[in-house]
């Protein structure tokens, strides 16, 4: 088990901090308004958690994968729809500097990690989700530009975004293949068409996008023509063991609000902590919590050892997220009448819960991925 | 000019207090914070910094567990930071504390020397007018507003009813009270800057004389018991309430006698 250093523990420390003072208190409010708290994002920018991931050469920190995951876990704890902008930008900074030139990099970078920019995934389309190899956006060349042409839809930050990162069928030779571009809101040809009404995740916005003629220039190819495919796995990789954090949080702070009120909760004369059955809930949640927060950690030293975690990232994110699920809707039921209400945050956590087994790869796609390796 | 700024960690007012079986309060570092009451101080400080370009330096006394309250007054701007080493903790005495932080005073040239009014844990707001007495200096409790005029110290201080405006000549001793100053949130490039400064380290036998004279300590903590719960008085009437209420009190809590 990864013990964390002096260093990171000061880090978390400050965040934990960042979290209850400035996020938590916001919490509600950003659900019940649903809009994106931008001020609040550029307060994380400034506070230097969302440098932590970011290379140093980038303005970044670069700290541990494990920090990282405890301090996601910790903004979904306080926000979830606020740790998905967290999220979706850091799976984005990771791909950037991994696949992207350093001119791209020095483009974008430094501006994401002091929050000053949002940066977008333009993945998903009307027949194209899980399944990417069935987007239908096109990116065609044409002289010293890509041409795009298509629509997304469920794009995590979409209509706040400053910079766009769109996966398109492209021709390379004579084969057809996935391109990944890098495209920023002043480029014409970018229309947001609407943010869809969620039933969890409010604040964070959900868009529909259309690209119309969008000219990218050639040097804004991330990784190769063609290498789309390897440039989203790799980062959907790292997002899947991202979701799985933010699952870990979402639970957590359902399972210590259960804990809380079933101490103050009188029933038949005792506190309902005080019976069996509402113990035995509390109970499977803290042996659930424990067990993913054991699995995101083994696969985060894998992931600074070097090593691939394909197949253990969908685990995780398959684990995390449908305990997030089970824990939110038993702390709901703990809660009882009052859970239903929203005088309390329970039915908020249960209600964002809910999009974990859903986005970043349905969770039947991630038991796919993971049936092959293991029938392999 | 330089400002000496005392911190303390703290137990996290949030955190589950938990007892051993002296009765001792189990403390580590997961469950310690900077004090409130210092961090108001320790901004006040790092403003006047930035303002006029002072010197700040933070000073704490503890076990290795007080050494995150320093590097978080660094990480919040502070020039340097000492650390009066205590890993028997005979500086939880006031009356040594404030000798100790008195001679750390003197040493590092304070002009001006701040801190909390009272500490978030044990409450009992003893040290800095001590530390004043023993330096033989003015000083100015619950202050939430400062700044200096020249060689003046123009102060609000928190008194009763209101507010009392006292004005001091420097050298003097400033405690702050909650509203002083927000304190900011040390960024992620601080904390790391902080990593590369050396903390400065002094052990409390260089400082320490006597305690044994008017000393007192803790012999043991507890919690308060928990409050038993209350019977709510019902009836048809008033005049039926206000007799059950009368023989409950004649009767069960005695005390009233011949109602």
């Amino acid at each position: 088990m990864h013990v964390f250093n002096e260093e990171e523990r000061e880090i978390l420390t400050a965040v934990k901090r960042f979290c209850e003072d400035r996020i938590k208190p916001a919490a509600s409010a950003i659900d019940e308004e649903d809009v994106f708290p931008r001020e609040l994002y550029t307060e994380l920018g400034k506070a230097g958690i969302l440098a932590l991931t970011a290379p140093e050469e980038y303005g970044g920190l670069e700290i541990s994968v494990h920090c990282w995951l405890e301090c996601l876990s910790l903004i979904s704890a306080a926000s979830a729809s606020l740790s998905m902008s967290v999220t979706a930008c850091s799976s984005l900074m990771f791909l950037v500097s991994r696949f992207a030139s350093e001119e791209l990099g020095q483009k974008c970078l430094p501006k994401l990690a002091t929050g000053e920019a949002i940066m977008c995934a333009c993945i998903t389309e009307p027949n194209a989700g899980s399944d990417v190899s069935s987007i239908a956006t096109t990116a065609v060349l044409d002289g010293e530009h890509y041409l795009v042409n298509g629509s997304k839809i469920f794009i995590t930050s979409g209509s706040v975004a400053d910079y766009f990162v769109i996966f398109a069928k492209t021709r390379v030779g004579d084969k057809e293949g996935l391109i990944c571009l890098l495209a920023d809101k002043t480029m014409p040809g970018i229309r947001i068409t609407r943010d869809e009404k969620k039933l969890g995740m409010r604040g964070s916005v959900t868009s529909e996008l259309w690209f119309e003629d969008l000219r990218v220039p050639i040097d804004h190819v991330i990784g190769n023509a063609g290498d789309g495919f390897k440039v989203a796995y790799n980062t959907l990789e790292r997002g899947r063991l991202y979701v799985a954090a933010m699952g870990l949080g979402i639970a957590r702070a359902a399972q210590e609000a259960a804990v809380e009120y079933s101490k103050t909760r009188v029933q038949y004369g005792k506190p309902i902590c005080k019976y069996q059955a509402i113990q035995n809930k509390l109970v499977d949640m803290e042996i659930g919590i424990d067990a993913g927060h054991a699995l995101v950690h083994s696969i985060a030293e894998r992931i600074e050892r070097g090593e691939q975690t394909i197949k253990q990232a969908s685990c995780a994110k398959v684990f995390c997220s449908e305990l997030a699920e089970r824990v939110t809707a038993e702390a709901l039921q703990v809660f009882g009448g009052y859970g239903y209400c929203k005088d309390y945050p329970v039915e908020r956590y249960f209600r964002d819960a809910k999009a974990l087994p859903i986005f970043e790869g349905a969770n039947e796609v991630q038991r796919n991925i993971i049936g092959k390796v293991i029938l392999a | 000019m330089r400002i000496a700024v005392f911190v303390k960690q703290v137990m996290d007012p949030e955190a589950v207090l938990a007892f051993d079986e002296s009765g001792a309060l189990v403390q580590n570092e997961q469950n310690l914070i900077i004090d409130a009451y210092s961090e108001y101080a320790v901004e006040r400080a790092v403003q006047l910094k930035e303002e006029l370009g002072f010197e700040v330096i933070a000073v704490t006394i503890g076990d290795e567990n007080s050494i995150p309250a320093v590097r978080h007054a660094l990480s919040m701007g502070c020039s340097e930071a000492y650390q009066v080493s205590d890993p028997d903790q005979l500086c939880t005495i006031p009356e040594l504390k404030a000798q100790v932080l008195a001679a750390v005073a003197k040493e590092v040239s304070a002009d001006l020397v701040m801190g909390g009014c009272m500490s978030a844990d044990t409450g009992r707001a003893q040290v800095m007018p001590r530390v004043a007495e023993i330096l033989g200096l003015p000083h100015v409790n619950k202050v939430v507003e400062m700044r200096l005029e020249g060689n003046l110290v123009c102060t609000k201080s928190e008194v009763n009813d209101g507010i009392a405006e006292i004005d001091v000549q420097l050298p003097a001793v400033i405690c702050a009270q909650e509203g002083l100053a927000e304190p900011r949130y040390p960024s992620m490039w601080d904390i790391m800057q902080t990593r590369k400064k050396t903390i400065q380290t002094r052990s409390v036998n260089e400082y320490a004389t006597s305690c044994a004279s008017t000393s007192h300590l803790a012999v043991v903590l507890r919690l308060k018991e928990a409050r038993k719960s209350g019977s709510i008085i019902e009836g048809e009437t008033l005049s039926e309430v206000v007799q059950k209420a009368v023989s409950a009190l004649r009767d069960e809590a005695k005390v009233l006698w011949g109602a």
